[in-house]
């Protein structure tokens, strides 16, 4: 049977998509965004979370690993050594505090759709469903069509929230039995792209302007707006200019940047790479607006 | 908000509550003189006396008239029912009443003396003191210990009453009145049993004739005011007010003025009578709409000016106050007065009963916000979801839990198992906290002793013995520590509750008996079918339907703790059963056992399941709980009035604790749900404080597991959701999906808190009790309390800005 690993299951998420839904954050991406609010999402491999606000230093954890794979980092605390960790959960049982959590459980088919199931009333009462998001869920694209397939079957809807890379028989593979896909669009230039994500668009791009041409449900396409990173006018201007071309877009978002993920490159013993850079308001990208109206767009922001 | 109702808003905020000695005084004059004479009489000439002497006034602005003492939100004394803690606190123990740490009230000295000088004559005489002297020792025991209390019922009058409004809107009390007499004349004073009946049918006779002549007092009032006004205006408004006073409550209402007005008459004069708190209103939108709609089809009123004179309204119920003990307000913080007033639910053919002044009342509460009267929505299948997104819009902005959602479904069924006629099922209204009642038939929708459900625990995990006061309750054959599982717990533990139980019931018994013979109030009984043709007052046996049964607090925790020690001892065998007895016994705080008794806390806060988050293993314990606790009051009890015509007579369970699970937590040692020695325990049916983390649809499914059935006293359901869930009409219809997933499998009620930066703030200063808060963003979600200071602070920007 399919497996996947999922490193959070959200229930009653009502900020993307209709209704009431649940969302599976699956894990491992080939992307590394600097900004990325979900690190512990990146790693295809489960590993151990420290959650510094719990965490009172006890050090009893340290005490309990046999495999020594916990040091004290003097920024961050109790931090695991993945490479050392054989995911015994010793420490993740043993911390009194909660202060532990292993980021990344294998799930069957069946398990997932029993967990996606607890909520099926509210799914049906609301016009909701599930939402897969990540990571990149889109590596286990065998598994969304068929949960989708039995969503579909049960009268819910089914929501993909993708980077886009991946092989484009992937999203063949989905394009019939997921309702919507929220497609990332990070930048245009593909050398910018390379820098900031780890790898260039070319890949991305094609995926999106096959899905124009062959995908039937609902596209979105999502621009995370990141000041030094994607926020200049020519990035803005690129990215616009390439929506004119495109067909059957039905929406374009932009979501402004924010610091939420900090806490969890401290708990992974990671270096936050934008630094200080503050956190962007709503009200702030107001005057996108009036830029995609140059292009004859409409955008939302979120 | 008008210019009129924002200054007489902003008058109610700028008054203090203090004390009205007017009331205590002219009352225990006329009890002097009575003496001798039977209660009911003895009771009617006093309420006669009061509304006669008392002063009177109408303030400038005010569209709806009357007052219940001196001053606006001062409370008049009822030394009838107790004085001992009145004395000793004028005399500052353990607070004077000015200096308390909550629900302060200011008074003068030379109106505390007037008190003191009557209490002199209420000693010995009072109700509470009565009822203490009666009781077998092993309950007033209990009651020392806080495993029960019926401080609130004894030491101030019965309420949570709903009168039969309609009826006086509809035929005036001049119908009352008619009816009376007529009962009268049917009796025989040579027959047996009929003199006492006539007594008491004098007394309302009196008791009508009372709150006639106040009113008409009143209209003097403003007649008086309009000779010296100036302004033409307030001057034709007076004189409106005069002739409404004149006219109502005593003959029916001719218009949408009167109507309000003659229900504020009303209400003003029960709160006069006697001091039973939770008088509430009963499907207000329900029988006014017909004099608005009257008024509209001849124009002699506008919508905004139906919307300014229930502003009014709702003010006025403001006013209204009443002075507890400091350890009675314990239970009831806030000046809570829970005047519930209904809106929606279904017509007797089986419609939406939503009308426009459902609407009104609604934006009312959302204008005004204001913590009386408590608007409550009766949901219901054909319920509109446009009305549905305004009430949701309401609570929003109020931000203070209303208007509340209340099924219809899950309370019609519950009133259909007690033997409640459909037709009168269908017209259920919550009173009070959230209580069910039939408006006009019912006598006390809660009356009883409260129960402390987590102490009786404690107290069975003591082997029967309370270790606060030493009191032996209970001896079982088998010692704790000896137990092999959570089974053998629970069957001591139902032990133990079956001994409480039975103490309410028997308390309750002794208090109606007290009150029979003390505490008879003929006016407000002859407004509730069929005290008038049976000629016997609520307490004794009028209404046609009665239920007991007080406050619980902490079937959750306790649900929490057994399912902690099933997990942590028994399951992983974390610690021993001895272990956790003395981490229990040293409120966690031993450091020098292995683990250590903090490390031992943390265990049983975070490595067991807790209740609220869809997980069987916490919510199988406290299903069983409520089931047996429900089921037992339900079937097991008969109260006092059984076989005198109410039904059913028996006992119900009421989790609607106010903030009693605050006063008897002070009680609780530490328990094995994680919670130390004096802290709180849950409130009503919502989670222990931070133990939900799985979000709004876990709670809701836990919840709908429990047997709302026996919950006709209700049981309330709080959820706290960010001010951003409910931000666009979207994000409202999927709340209002989930309010109709848990109503459609018999969830009973719900309210929300709704999370403002207020809260956010506080939850950064005390995490633990905030652990369910999620922050929600595009792609990303986390706990509130996980995120970093500066996180956290960037959130509170954000929602500050997307206000």
């Amino acid at each position: 049977m399919r497996t996947c690993n999922v490193f959070n299951i959200e229930r009653f998420a009502t900020e993307d998509g209709h209704g009431i839904r649940t969302v599976i954050f699956l894990k491992g991406c080939h992307l590394k965004c600097k900004w990325c609010a979900n690190p512990e999402s990146q790693k295809q491999q489960s590993e151990i979370l420290l959650k510094v606000n719990a965490c009172i230093s006890c050090g009893r954890c340290q005490t309990i690993c046999r495999e020594k794979a916990i040091f004290f980092d003097s920024e961050y605390g109790y931090i695991t050594d993945s490479k050392k960790c054989t995911l015994c959960m010793d420490c993740v049982e043993g911390c009194y505090r909660n202060a532990r959590e292993v980021i990344g459980k294998k799930y069957d088919e069946t398990e997932l759709l029993n967990e996606i199931l607890c909520d099926e009333k509210y799914f049906k009462m609301s016009g909701g469903g599930i939402t897969f998001s990540g990571g990149e869920p889109m590596r286990y694209y065998k598994l969304i069509d068929s949960i989708a397939n039995q969503m579909t079957a049960r009268g819910y809807n089914t929501l993909v929230e993708t980077c886009g890379y991946a092989p484009t028989k992937a999203f063949a593979a989905i394009k019939d039995s997921v309702d919507y896909i929220y497609y990332d669009f990070k930048q245009f230039d593909s050398r910018k792209h390379k820098e900031l994500t780890g790898v260039g668009n070319e890949k991305i791009l094609e995926n999106l302007e096959w899905l124009c041409q062959n995908y039937k449900g609902f596209l979105a396409v999502r621009y995370p707006y990141i000041p030094g990173c994607n926020g200049d006018q020519d990035s803005i201007h690129n990215f616009f200019r390439y929506m004119t071309k495109l067909q059957n877009v039905q929406e374009i978002i932009f979501l402004p940047y924010h610091r939420l993920g900090i806490t969890k490159y401290q708990g992974l013993g990671r270096k936050y790479e934008m630094g200080e850079l503050p956190a962007i308001r709503k009200a702030e990208l107001s005057f996108l607006k009036e830029e995609a109206k140059k292009y004859g767009l409409e955008i939302k922001i979120q | 908000m008008k210019g009129r109702v924002q200054r007489l808003r902003k008058r109610l905020f700028d008054v203090e509550p203090r004390i009205c000695p007017e009331r205590c005084v002219y009352f225990t004059e006329s009890m002097k003189k009575t003496e001798g004479k039977p209660i009911s009489l003895r009771r009617s000439q006093a309420f006669y006396d009061v509304l006669k002497q008392m002063t009177v006034y109408v303030n400038e602005d005010e569209l709806i008239v009357g007052n219940q003492a001196q001053w606006p939100k001062a409370s008049p004394i009822y030394p009838e029912y107790s004085i001992e803690w009145l004395e000793e606190e004028l005399n500052g123990k353990p607070f004077f009443p000015n200096e308390r740490p909550g629900d302060k009230f200011n008074y003068s000295e030379e109106d505390k003396e007037k008190i003191l000088e009557c209490v002199s004559y209420w000693k010995g005489k009072s109700l509470y003191e009565n009822l203490r002297k009666t009781l077998p020792v092993k309950i007033n025991q209990a009651w020392d210990a806080n495993v029960i209390d019926d401080t609130w019922v004894s030491a101030a009058g019965l309420g949570n009453i709903i009168v039969d409004y309609k009826e006086v809107l509809e035929k005036g009390l001049t119908y009352v009145i008619d009816k009376i007499e007529k009962q009268i004349k049917k009796l025989d004073p040579k027959a047996p049993g009929s003199i006492k009946k006539i007594w008491f049918l004098e007394a309302a006779l009196q008791g009508n004739k009372a709150v006639v002549m106040f009113s008409n007092r009143i209209a003097d009032c403003c007649r008086n005011l309009a000779d010296k006004e100036k302004d033409d205006e307030r001057k034709k408004e007076l004189l409106e007010l005069e002739s409404i006073c004149r006219n109502v409550p005593l003959n029916p209402a001719r218009n949408f003025h009167e109507a309000i007005q003659s229900i504020y008459m009303i209400l003003l004069a029960i709160h006069l009578e006697s001091n039973g708190h939770a008088i509430s209103l009963g499907r207000f939108d329900q029988y006014v709409y017909p004099y608005y709609k009257r008024d509209l089809e001849k124009g002699i009123i506008t919508r905004d000016k139906a919307l300014e004179l229930i502003e009014c309204f709702f003010i006025k119920c403001n006013e209204l106050n009443k002075l507890r003990s400091w350890p009675d307000s314990e239970f009831f913080l806030g000046y809570q007065m829970f005047i519930n007033l209904t809106i929606a639910g279904q017509t007797q053919a089986g419609e939406d009963a939503v009308n426009e002044v459902s609407y009104l009342c609604v934006e009312a509460c959302e204008d005004v916000k204001l913590f009386t009267p408590s608007v409550s929505v009766k949901w219901f299948e054909k319920t509109d979801d446009d009305f549905m997104i305004k009430a949701l819009t309401a609570a929003q902005k109020h931000q203070g839990g209303q208007p509340a959602f209340y099924n219809d479904k899950a309370f019609i069924r519950t009133l259909e198992n007690m033997g409640i006629a459909e037709e009168d099922r269908i017209e259920w209204a919550p009173d009070g906290c959230i209580e069910a009642s039939i408006p006009g038939k019912w006598d006390f929708a809660a009356k009883g002793p409260w129960l402390n459900v987590e102490k009786v625990l404690e107290i069975t995990l003591n082997n029967g013995k309370d270790p606060r006061t030493g009191y032996q309750f209970l001896n079982f054959n088998t010692d704790i520590s000896h137990c092999k599982s959570v089974r053998e717990i629970m069957g001591l533990y139902k032990q133990a509750l079956d001994y409480f139980m039975g103490l309410q019931v028997e308390t309750e018994h002794i208090n109606d008996e007290i009150h029979i013979l003390q505490d008879i109030n003929a006016f407000r009984s002859s407004l509730v079918h069929d005290c008038i043709e049976r000629g016997l007052d609520l307490v004794e046996g009028g209404s046609i339907y009665s239920a007991d049964g007080g406050p619980t607090a902490g079937t959750i925790s306790a649900g929490d703790s057994l399912a902690a020690i099933e997990e942590i001892v028994f399951q992983k065998k974390m610690i021993s059963m001895d272990q956790l007895l003395h981490a229990l016994a040293t409120n966690y705080e031993d450091v020098s056992t292995n683990p250590t008794g903090p490390q031992i806390r943390d265990i049983m806060l975070n490595k067991a399941p807790k209740f609220g988050n869809d997980d069987e293993k916490a919510d199988k314990w406290v299903v069983e709980l409520e089931e047996y606790i429900g089921s037992g009051y339900r079937y097991k009890y008969k109260s006092s009035k059984y076989g005198k015509g109410p039904i059913p007579c028996c006992y119900s369970y009421s989790q609607s604790p106010v903030s009693g699970n605050i006063a008897f937590g002070k009680s609780i040692g530490a328990t094995p749900d994680g919670r130390k020695k004096g802290d709180p325990v849950n409130n009503g049916i919502s989670p222990a404080n931070g133990s939900e983390k799985h979000g709004a649809t876990a709670a809701c499914n836990s919840v709908i597991k429990l047997p709302s059935i026996w919950f006709q006293k209700g049981a309330i359901f709080n959820m706290r959701l960010m001010k951003s869930a409910l931000d666009t009409e979207e994000n409202k219809r999927k709340v209002i999906a989930m309010i109709k997933v848990l109503f459609d499998n018999y969830g009973q009620q719900i309210q929300f808190n709704v999370v403002d930066n207020k809260v956010l703030l506080a939850a950064v200063k005390t995490p633990e009790n905030y652990k369910d808060l999620m922050v929600r963003v595009s792609g990303y979600s986390a706990l509130f309390t996980s995120l970093s200071l500066d996180c956290q602070m960037d959130v509170i920007n954000r929602s500050e800005l997307e206000l």
